[in-house]
């Protein structure tokens, strides 16, 4: 546990002192990333993290919850998205559950941290894998090249969670 | 002379129940088997037959069995390192820790915060660690936090190269 308080307080400095700074690497990427209950609780996170530029998700925030299990960071920390909120190839829409190997146990590292797994993550969202899908629609659109139909479908999701 | 199960009827029963009971344990371990052979390679072989035998095998087993059998398989499948491996892992002396601000990679940190630094330094790759961390995580896997080199395929080499020059030294003695 004593690792998350570290990795708690660099974060807090990392994205306080770079708020201004366009060239820091995490400037495009995370807007928010903290515990639910600082006080409490520091195995239950919240991330907001930026569309980035080139992909359909520009322009749109998605929220991640994120769990420290016990063993963290033995064992990797859990990532998901917002159920429903993320239209994506390696992302189940319903649950928000996220394809991702370095989140698994056997490609896990103890090195990674919160910051660099949510970096992989927005990674991910610039390029989709869809020889692993959780999305098969998404995935199959994309397999074939139909990028026309691919981001049609993509702008049609965001765009039912904008009221 | 008659027993105390003669005299109460009960001479049968307890016999038929336990035969039940290891039957009953045999025909368990026969699922077990044939649900972890066919659960772990039908991926790989793609074979219908198999298929069909897994999606009729977990249709009869309760769901919690199938998880811990299949959680049996990853950890049969995971490598880790032997406790003697990770013991003989070289030490670091803290006097030899040049940069001030080197890290645990695992607890992010700072060697020399600690007063008697207890650091390993992995074989060949020679990224260094605290051993209460390094020790965990090779006790679950055999590959190195911060490269992914499998630590224990440079062993053998070390090793050989000792018992050769043993053999050297005992020709001229």
């Amino acid at each position: 546990m004593s690792r998350i308080i570290k990795e708690y307080k660099t974060i807090q400095k990392q994205l306080n002192n770079n708020r201004n700074n366009q060239d820091d690497e995490f400037n495009n990427i995370i807007v928010s990333l903290a515990p639910i209950d600082p006080d409490q609780d520091l195995t239950k996170w919240e991330a907001v993290i930026k569309g980035p530029q080139g992909t359909p998700y520009y322009g749109f925030n998605f929220i991640l919850y994120i769990t420290i299990p016990q063993e963290y960071p033995t064992v990797p920390p859990f990532f998901e998205f917002q159920p429903r909120s993320m239209p994506h190839c390696n992302v189940n829409y319903n649950t928000g559950e996220i394809c991702l190997d370095i989140l698994k146990q056997d490609h896990w590292t103890p090195v990674w941290n919160l910051m660099s797994t949510l970096k992989a993550i927005w990674l991910l969202l610039k390029d989709p894998v869809p020889e692993s899908p959780l999305n098969v629609d998404l995935a199959n659109l994309l397999r074939f090249g139909d990028l026309s139909a691919y981001n049609g479908l993509i702008n049609y999701y965001l765009n039912i969670n904008v009221v | 002379m008659s027993t105390y199960e003669e005299e109460h009827g009960l001479n049968d029963s307890d016999e038929t129940g336990n035969h039940r009971n290891t039957e009953r344990r045999e025909l368990r371990n026969e699922f077990r088997e044939l649900f972890q052979a066919y659960g772990s390679n039908n991926s790989r072989n793609g074979n219908n037959d198999n298929v069909i035998l897994l999606q009729m095998l977990s249709e009869l087993i309760p769901e919690d069995l199938q998880q811990e059998w299949f959680e049996q398989i990853d950890s049969k499948n995971r490598k880790s390192c032997s406790k003697e491996f990770i013991d003989s892992l070289p030490r670091i002396k803290a006097n030899s820790i040049k940069d001030k601000n080197a890290e645990c990679a695992i607890c992010f940190c700072k060697f020399l915060e600690d007063k008697y630094p207890l650091v390993a330094e992995l074989p060949h790759c020679g990224h260094r660690f605290d051993l209460e961390c390094i020790s965990v995580w090779l006790s679950k896997s055999d590959t190195c936090p911060l490269c992914r080199d499998s630590v224990l395929s440079h062993k053998t080499d070390i090793d050989v190269s000792k018992t050769e020059m043993e053999e050297d030294w005992g020709m001229y003695g």
